[in-house]
């Protein structure tokens, strides 16, 4: 609820305010301005520095935004208006998904952002997909989620079409977290069960080094469940539970951190294509 | 360099420019007042005295100990004139004392004038000191009055920097490694060091370091044009200028001539411009000054002390000596230190470490009974032990080091306190006199970082030993910052459910997590009744009311105190909502700016460390460990102290300019702001650190000797070490001047080796041991002997009669229609009018019936006591002289109408209605004067009174409504208009007893003509009552005198208008030269302003309608300031 606006002239942007800058003009793009013009727009909105401070945040953004912008059109394969389809599963005594997916171009379910393509991106455009096929089993739709690369350039997560009834199962192990996580706060962290998932360096996700960015240990909903700085083997240090097994579990995993890991991630890690990620 | 003599307080007394150094526990303070004694007792004034010492805590401290000198020799020396001979062990008395008798007697009156005199003494802060000077010396002090003082220039900083840097580089390509936080840096370090000469000069023109350069210069300037512009003064400033003002001799005499004696304490923390200041005004020799400083404890070089000022002032000076006696530790623990400092350098040559004596009093142990007893004990953690995670090349690691240390602290606190030892309280010859246990009262642990504080009170938490924090920062970076903005952002939209949520968790609700997850409608539906209800007082009633509603309605201190913590969070709680409550009135923010204004706070606590409001109260200071900064225990001593981190080396950031001390410019500090390129920079930062390095070691010695009886210091072997003051205390011989640092980090076997070579110089002093406490122990306190718990009875009479009594608090009982000085009659029928007897009952044509056809221009305007306020702030906000009466009288009912939102019908008609007001003539008594002719400059508003009723705090007599009417009765000829009014007083509702204070506020007074060349003063009350029959058309004939005489009766105000005059009467008496009521006093003016029509105001018998002038006679007047000082006999209790 931090809005307030600053009422100085912008100096120098921080990591927040030049990300921003960036988002906006790749938004503008993709809205169908061309650069001139989501420049001009960009500097009337006054959060840019004045003069060649603020050139040169434009150059600095500009490489990145293009190749996204390039990446995403490459990716739809042609100028088709975007359209929202409102889909509804019904998983019979799980419940009824219902909702609208946007973004979708012809059978692409398309997400542009000028943020690194992170692990919620990706979930996102998961749910997203999997209900698309549910709902819809003759549309062969597939996602792709197109962001910054690490350096420069775009990065892309994709995933292929599926099949109807393989979507209807995903869901539903989807829907059984959701319901898991309504009842209790769940050892479930985006970033660090990713990693974990994909059996990477998960404690850099979760553990805030000195002097270093925040990490996931500092995310104020997990501070106010489980405390300030604690440290990653804690989370390991949980065992899982009797009903955290069976059909959809890693069973051979003993952490249940590791167990939700994987439950959550191992249908889309087994379908994603990842490049410059 | 010879080594100074001892000082003898009783020897003669200095002359000329004296120092005295004096370390630690050598009655630094004990001198000066004892000096002081002796100056006064031996002839010279003690207005003559000054006596300058460091921060607003430190004066009131010294200012209460000189007095309570003066008072003990005072006392004495009337001992002595009866031949009672002074203690033996009071030299200073003893000496006062040998002079012949009529000597005493003299003396003594000169003590007993300086103590009647004392409130004249000049004992005051460095700030103080320039401030009262710069006044004194009149023009010559260029400082405007009216300025606003600032201890923050940050937000100025920055915009300067921004504003500098946007010039610079909005048309230009920027410059590698120049960015805006390079510069805000280099503009904050030169404008928070303001004596520090900017280096380097002369680089390249188009060079970095010549950037940078006249950045510096450019931001110092143009915060200093801006600071002019916005007239607000930084305490920095008061001593520049004072400093700039005694270049003119005529200022420099003017100081000089008020003070013979100049003492100045805490030298060693003085900077250049005092020191010049000082100098020029009392370096002559024709004053006496006397310079008393310890250069081993100069640690404040952080914000501008200076210690080389001091060595500099020291060579300068015609006499130093030093103070040798140490009056707080005992024996063996001066021993030990005089063993481990021995002929060692704190920093720089000049600082040099001198034995001392321990007084007769300290030649035994004060602690007794204690596991380990030896005066300084050094705990050294062993890494062979096993925990501590050693690095690569096998040195301990610091985190795991320091909480090692932490640990072991904390278990050998919980030794000490589970043993039964005690503290001997000794008389001055030594001689046991009482001992008690020691408690965690007793204990200091000294730190150099919040952090590491905040390490060791955690450490203590877990054995159950309660320890506070002093001084932990900002009170806006703790827990319950974020729960106030919970709620504060609950309150600005109380029906959004995150936010009502968040608040429900907070203290102020109470809800536990899962009770949020789990409640149902209805008692969500109860906190948002309870969060509207809030809303609601605090936007009508302010922060404070609720905060108290809060206190009660939830039972807060019941539900927090309850917690382990929830001392601590009941002070923080109460401490924001104070800083809340104050932000809102001050700048009346509404919530959602509030709101905003907390959240600023919150995201900046971090760095607003330095802010004294914000900073953390105690939350209780018996009975617990106290926790502090070596920063803020100067001064302070404690009997039992640890300094547990002193193997950790000063934290020196990098990005920190260097500042230093120039020794080819006379030991100019200077900072550094070129930045690593230039050829200088690597030479300037070994300086600053040496110069950092230095202070440690100072700062171990200001944290060893605040004991009275035991230090005890903790050793780990981490690679940084080598770095630490202990390291480079412990192996000074190893080190040349010049080191920073041991080549190698000291081995544990090294430094108990070296520290038993020590101990051999002061055998049986010192102790070494393993820092192996035991672990998962904890302290139980011992229990009080069993009680059975009652609830007190309140058993305690109340004075009700005592009370700060206004005019409206007195009537109010008696008068039904509720007349507060604002509010006005509900309704005022014929027949009360009458009361006065002015209006026939007979159907004869009244004479002024003409007036009911005299039309009021403000008749339109509503009545009540909102539109009353109103008109009191616009008369108080309008300039009457102003040219265009009608523009200013608009203009100040568009600002005032914001404060008081009030329907007042047309806005022309009120313009003009009170405009035509301003215009009217004031009768005969002010020689019909127009409030429009009196300018701003002959009118007071709102002088506020609060005049003690028959003693005041302390009644000694009794004093009643009656006698306020005997008065009345007495002085009022049957015939004035208000003849009547002391019948009415009578009314038995009325009667009651008066004691304690009464207060009021006179709308304005008014400087008016009077005969020739001397001015009057007169009292005036706006009203704005609506006199008129109620279904009747109003009109001027509503306002003639005879109506203006019984409405003054009906409500009481002749009552109000004698307590103003008395007031006034008062005031002028203490500034007026030869007042005398007949000639000063002009009288009351009422100014029912509905009634005033300007030029036009119809004119009956001399006295024109809407104004109701009363002159009571000065007799009365006397009477009744008398009445009120003295009452009527004695208390009846």
């Amino acid at each position: 609820v931090d809005d307030e606006l600053d009422d100085a002239i912008p100096v120098e942007l921080d990591p927040l305010g030049r990300w921003g800058v960036g988002q906006r003009l790749l938004e503008s793009r993709r809205r169908g301005a061309d650069w001139a013009t989501a420049v001009a727009a960009e500097r009337a909105r006054g959060l840019l520095p004045p003069g060649r401070l603020g050139q040169q945040v434009l150059d600095e953004v500009r490489p990145t935004v293009v190749a996204i912008h390039d990446a995403v059109t490459a990716a739809i394969g042609g100028a088709v208006e975007p359209r929202a389809i409102d889909v509804s599963v019904d998983l019979g005594a799980e419940g009824v998904v219902a909702g609208t997916v946007p973004d979708v171009h012809g059978v692409a379910l398309v997400t542009a952002t000028y943020s690194r393509v992170a692990a919620k991106h990706r979930l996102a455009a998961w749910v997203r997909l999997l209900a698309l096929a549910a709902a819809r089993p003759a549309g062969a739709f597939r996602a792709a989620t197109v962001g910054r690369a690490r350096g420069r350039g775009a990065a892309a997560a994709t995933i292929g079409s599926l099949d109807a009834s393989e979507a209807t199962a995903h869901l539903r192990t989807l829907v059984d977290l959701y319901g898991r996580g309504m009842r209790e706060p769940l050892p479930l962290y985006c970033n660090t069960s990713e990693a974990l998932a994909r059996r990477r360096n998960a404690r850099d996700e979760w553990e805030t080094r000195p002097g270093g960015f925040d990490r996931e240990d500092r995310d104020p909903e997990h501070v106010f469940v489980l405390g300030r700085d604690v440290p990653f083997s804690a989370l390991l240090a949980e065992p899982a539970r009797p009903d955290e097994g069976g059909a959809g579990w890693r069973t051979d995993e003993p952490t249940r951190i590791g167990r939700y890991a994987g439950r959550l991630w191992d249908g889309l890690l087994a379908v994603e294509e990842r490049t410059g990620l | 360099v010879t080594t100074p003599l001892p000082y003898d307080v009783c020897g003669p007394l200095p002359t000329g420019v004296t120092l005295l150094e004096a370390s630690a526990g050598t009655g630094k303070t004990f001198t000066i007042a004892a000096l002081t004694a002796r100056y006064v007792a031996e002839g010279m004034p003690l207005d003559e005295v000054l006596l300058v010492t460091f921060g607003r805590m430190a004066t009131g401290e010294l200012r209460a100990r000189v007095r309570d000198r003066l008072v003990s020799v005072e006392a004495g020396l009337a001992r002595a004139r009866v031949g009672v001979a002074p203690a033996a062990a009071d030299e200073v008395l003893m000496h006062l004392c040998a002079v012949p008798d009529d000597e005493l007697v003299t003396r003594q009156a000169r003590l007993t004038r300086a103590l009647a005199d004392f409130d004249a003494a000049t004992i005051t802060t460095t700030h103080g000191f320039c401030q009262q000077m710069l006044s004194g010396i009149g023009v010559a002090g260029d400082v405007d009055r009216d300025l606003t003082f600032v201890e923050d220039l940050t937000g100025l900083v920055d915009e300067v920097v921004d504003d500098l840097y946007l010039r610079k580089f909005a048309g230009r390509s920027p410059i590698d490694g120049f960015d805006l936080t390079l510069a805000r840096r280099i503009g904050h370090d030169v404008v928070g060091q303001p004596a520090a000469a900017i280096v380097p000069q002369g680089q390249p023109e188009q060079s970095v370091a010549a950037m940078r350069y006249r950045l510096a210069q450019a931001v110092r300037d143009e915060v200093e044009r801006r600071k002019r512009r916005m007239r607000v003064l930084t305490y920095d400033d008061l001593q520049t200028r004072l400093a700039a003002a005694l270049r003119d001799p005529h200022a420099t005499d003017r100081l000089r001539d008020r003070f013979r004696v100049v003492m100045v304490d805490e030298f060693q923390d003085t900077d250049p411009v005092q020191w010049d200041i000082v100098r020029t005004a009392f370096g002559d020799g024709a004053t006496t000054l006397v310079l008393i400083g310890d250069p081993k404890q100069a640690i404040y070089a952080f914000r501008g002390a200076d210690v080389h000022t001091y060595l500099t002032a020291a060579s300068d000076a015609g006499t130093v000596a030093t103070l040798d006696r140490n009056w707080r530790s005992d024996r063996a623990l001066v021993d030990a230190y005089d063993a481990l400092f021995d002929g060692l350098m704190l920093g720089h040559p000049g600082i040099e470490y001198r034995t001392v004596q321990a007084a007769e009093a300290h030649r035994e142990a004060g602690l007794r009974g204690a596991p380990h007893d030896a005066a300084l004990r050094v705990r050294v953690v062993h890494r062979d032990e096993g925990r501590v995670e050693l690095t690569r090349a096998g040195w301990a690691s610091n985190a795991t080091a320091r909480a090692e240390v932490a640990a072991d602290l904390a278990a050998d606190v919980v030794e000490l306190l589970s043993s039964g030892a005690e503290l001997v309280a000794r008389d001055g010859r030594g001689a046991e006199v009482a001992s008690e246990l020691v408690g965690p009262g007793d204990i200091a642990v000294l730190v150099a970082t919040h952090r590491h504080a905040a390490l060791v009170r955690d450490a203590f938490a877990g054995v159950g030993v309660p320890a506070v924090i002093a001084g932990a920062g900002s009170v806006f970076g703790t827990p319950v910052a974020k729960e106030w903005l919970a709620l504060l952002e609950a309150l600005e939209r109380p029906s959004s459910i995150g936010r009502v949520h968040a608040a429900a968790l907070c203290s102020f609700v109470g809800w536990s997590v899962e009770r949020v997850a789990t409640a149902d409608d209805a008692a969500w539906e109860d906190v948002y009744v309870r969060l509207h209800e809030w809303s609601a007082v605090l936007r009508t009633r302010g922060v404070a009311s609720l905060l108290e509603s809060l206190m009660r309605s939830e039972r807060l201190p019941a539900r927090l105190l309850s917690r382990e913590d929830g001392e601590r969070e009941l002070t923080d709680l109460r401490h924001i909502g104070q800083l809340l409550h104050q932000e809102a009135t001050t700048e009346r923010f509404g919530v959602t700016a509030l709101t905003a204004w907390l959240r600023a706070r919150v995201r900046e606590a971090a760095d607003d460390v330095h802010d004294e409001d914000r900073s953390r109260r105690l939350e209780s200071d018996s009975g617990a460990v106290q926790v502090l900064t070596i920063h803020r225990c100067k001064g302070l001593e404690f009997p039992i102290v640890y300094c547990p981190f002193l193997w950790q080396p000063p934290y020196m950031p990098d990005e920190q300019l260097p500042v230093f001390h120039d020794a080819a410019a006379g030991d100019q500090r200077a900072i550094d702001v070129g930045g690593p390129a230039h050829a200088g920079f690597a030479d300037h930062q070994a300086r600053h650190v040496a110069e950092v390095q230095g202070e440690a070691l100072r700062l171990a010695y200001v944290a060893m000797t605040r004991a009275r009886h035991q230090t005890i210091l903790h050793w780990a072997s981490t690679f940084d070490s080598r770095e630490s003051s202990l390291a480079r205390l412990l192996f000074a011989a190893e080190l040349a001047p010049s080191d920073i640092r041991l080549a190698r980090p000291p081995h544990e076997r090294a430094v108990i080796a070296r520290l038993e070579a020590i101990a051999t110089n002061a055998p049986g002093t010192t102790s070494i041991e393993r820092a192996a406490g035991a672990r998962g122990v904890s302290w139980e306190p011992p229990v009080a002997a069993a009680r059975r718990l009652a609830v007190r009875p309140f058993d305690r009479g109340f004075d009700l009669a005592w009370r700060r009594a206004s005019y409206s608090g007195l009537t109010s009982g008696a008068n039904e229609t509720g007349v507060a000085s604002e509010a006005e009659p509900t309704s005022t029928t014929d027949e009360d009018i009458d009361v006065g007897g002015s209006a026939p009952a007979a159907p004869a044509i009244d004479p002024q019936e003409g007036l009911r056809g005299v039309e009021l221009p403000l008749g339109g305007m509503p009545r009540g006591a909102r539109v009353g306020t109103l008109v009191h702030a616009v008369l108080e906000h309008t300039d009457f002289a102003a040219p265009d009466l009608d523009a200013e009288v608009g203009r100040a009912l568009a600002d005032q109408i914001k404060w008081n939102p009030t329907g007042i019908g047309s806005v022309d008609s009120f313009t003009t209605g009170l405009a035509q007001a301003l215009d009217t003539p004031l009768g005969p008594m002010v020689g019909d004067i127009r409030l429009r002719d009196i300018p701003t400059s002959d009118r007071l508003d709102e002088l506020t009174f609060d005049l003690p009723l028959v003693g005041g705090d302390i009644p000694v007599a009794s004093l009643d409504v009656g006698a306020i009417a005997d008065l009345f009765e007495r002085h009022l000829a049957p015939d004035e208009p208000l003849a009547g009014y002391a019948v009415r007083l009578r009314d038995p509702l009325l009667d009651q007893r008066i004691r304690g204070y009464l207060t009021g506020s006179i709308d304005a007074v008014l400087r008016v003509p009077g005969n020739g060349a001397v001015r009057r003063f007169a009292v005036v009350d706006y009203k704005s009552n609506w006199l008129a029959v109620d279904g009747d058309p109003i009109s001027a004939w509503d306002y003639r005198p005879a109506a203006l005489a019984a409405a003054m009766e009906h409500a009481h105000y002749p009552l109000q208008a004698l307590f103003y005059v008395v007031a006034l009467h008062r005031y002028l008496r203490w500034r007026i030269v030869d007042y005398d009521p007949d000639v000063h006093l002009a009288g009351v003016l009422y100014l029912f302003v509905r009634g005033m029509i300007g030029a036009t105001t119809p004119v009956v018998d001399g006295t024109p309608c809407g104004v109701f002038a009363w002159r009571p006679s000065s007799a009365l007047v006397i009477a009744a300031s008398d009445l009120l000082d003295r009452g009527t006999g004695a208390d009846r209790g």
